[in-house]
């Protein structure tokens, strides 16, 4: 395993992924909520840049207790990467697919050195 | 060879309109149509009869609310096709693609039969001064005006030999079903160009999807549906006991709704025998003589019913790799080639051979 620099805490935006290639490995490095995460960028149903799609709240949607639909809404808790392609969704924290556990994006750990942006394979 | 059955470009119809006869032509002079491509002018199409979405609605669900990006070269203008096109298959592998009128699936269900008439002459007509015969990578099927079926004959027997047209093309959403006799000039034109029948899934519009809320059961079953309803009318109505030789393909249906149409048909023909009594074996037997194209191809929970419906419905021979691409459910050419179950032999035949032979692609 091998520390490699993608680059520097000021360059990545919050909830906004930073793609970077090492190796020939394309990788999207996201901050959220203050925390680092960081998947390889190709979404494990067709391969798709799974990185370059929209980081967004989880939709969900409440239930009263006759059965009746409340409406949808953001949650606050849940953050999904979506493939651009068709639309697959990620938890941002696991890289789990939210509706098949089947498809899981490969994950890097993200190490701060300083000001430098560094991930681990 | 890897060949794509099923590929798209959306075409402002401000391309092709000097083709059309003048009486057409205010049809398209409203601006947003020629640019706008998810608007047409179609008394069936996408601006109308969705129900209870209203037009906005259905744009904002079926993109996801932005979820889904589109990639370049989406929209075609005359300055990009060709360069952008051949990019576009080079970037996810494919050597000849099958281009379909995307624009043209809801005007089947037009009740302005000589408009469809004109559409169909002018768009194939645009192709022909542009694309076919000049770029061998660019392939397409004749949208033929089937709700007019002596039209559509000779609109097949002027075009039908032309180089790059390698089938014929009908919307399966229209008035008539393809097992009524008054389709049977398209039946003997076809077979005289030796030219393959495909049926398109969709339209997505109108009667009964619109009481959908949501693009995701309106896809889910607007595009199989359609094709169930004209394969059910072919077989049962006998057309391939009428017309030997012709080929039919049904496409963008996916493929796990053809072992349940196997069943369901054979179920229902043994117990109503006398309601079909041009058939000479199941029907399910003749649903083995057609073709299909693969895409969407399905996620089943396990392979081994993948392989199942594979053997069902003899995909090693009759199943078509397509990619539907750009649109938002396509597949690239790995959902084939990553099948584990699949010979070698079986894949480069699904991929490219199977296509080639039936649409007798170089």
């Amino acid at each position: 395993m091998v520390l490699h620099k993608v680059g520097t805490i000021s360059e990545l935006k919050d909830e906004e992924a930073l793609i970077v290639d090492i190796d020939k490995i394309s990788i999207g490095i996201y901050r959220h909520k203050g925390k680092y995460y960081a998947y390889e960028n190709i979404c494990p149903h067709q391969g798709g840049p799974v990185c370059e799609g929209d980081l967004r709240a989880n939709v969900e949607s409440k239930v009263s207790q006759d059965g009746r639909r409340l409406g949808e809404y953001d949650s606050a808790e849940k953050f999904n990467i979506t493939c651009p392609w068709h639309g697959y969704e990620y938890d941002i924290k696991t890289g789990i697919c939210r509706s098949d556990e089947r498809f899981r994006l490969r994950p890097f750990e993200v190490v701060l050195e300083g000001n430098d942006l560094k991930v681990k394979f | 060879m890897i060949i794509d059955t099923d590929t798209h470009q959306i075409e402002p119809f401000s391309l092709f309109t000097q083709y059309l006869p003048d009486k057409w032509k205010k049809l398209f002079t409203n601006e947003k149509l020629a640019t706008d491509t998810e608007e047409d002018p179609f008394l069936s199409g996408r601006n109308q009869g969705v129900g209870r979405l209203t037009l906005e609605a259905l744009k904002d669900s079926r993109n996801l609310k932005g979820r889904l990006k589109r990639p370049e070269g989406y929209v075609r203008t005359p300055e990009n096709l060709v360069e952008l096109f051949s990019k576009r298959m080079y970037d996810i592998g494919i050597d000849r693609s099958i281009l379909f009128p995307t624009n043209m699936l809801s005007l089947g269900d037009d009740p302005r039969f000589d408009l469809e008439v004109d559409m169909a002459n002018a768009y194939i007509d645009y192709m022909l001064d542009n694309f076919l015969g000049k770029y061998p990578e660019i392939l397409t099927v004749l949208y033929v005006p089937a709700n007019s079926p002596e039209k559509a004959a000779e609109l097949i027997d002027r075009v039908g030999s032309e180089k790059g047209v390698v089938g014929i093309t009908i919307t399966p959403k229209r008035r008539t079903l393809g097992g009524e006799d008054s389709w049977n000039p398209i039946y003997h034109a076809a077979q005289r160009k030796n030219l393959p029948i495909c049926f398109h899934g969709g339209p997505f519009n109108g009667e009964p999807f619109d009481r959908f809320d949501k693009y995701i059961g309106i896809h889910a079953l607007s595009f199989p549906f359609y094709l169930m309803l004209q394969m059910t009318s072919i077989i049962l109505e006998g057309v391939p006991e009428r017309f030997h030789k012709l080929k039919f393909v049904w496409m963008e249906g996916g493929t796990m709704w053809i072992p349940w149409m196997m069943h369901r048909l054979d179920s229902e023909y043994n117990m109503r025998r006398s309601e079909a009594p041009l058939l000479k074996r199941l029907p399910s037997e003749y649903i083995k003589d057609f073709y299909f194209t693969s895409q969407p191809l399905e996620q089943p929970m396990s392979t081994k019913d993948r392989e199942a419906a594979f053997k069902m419905i003899g995909a090693e021979d009759h199943l078509l790799y397509a990619s539907d691409y750009p649109h938002w459910d396509m597949d690239v050419p790995s959902v084939i080639y990553d099948l584990p179950f699949l010979s070698m032999t079986a894949k480069k035949k699904i991929l490219g051979e199977n296509a080639a032979k039936l649409f007798n692609i170089n």
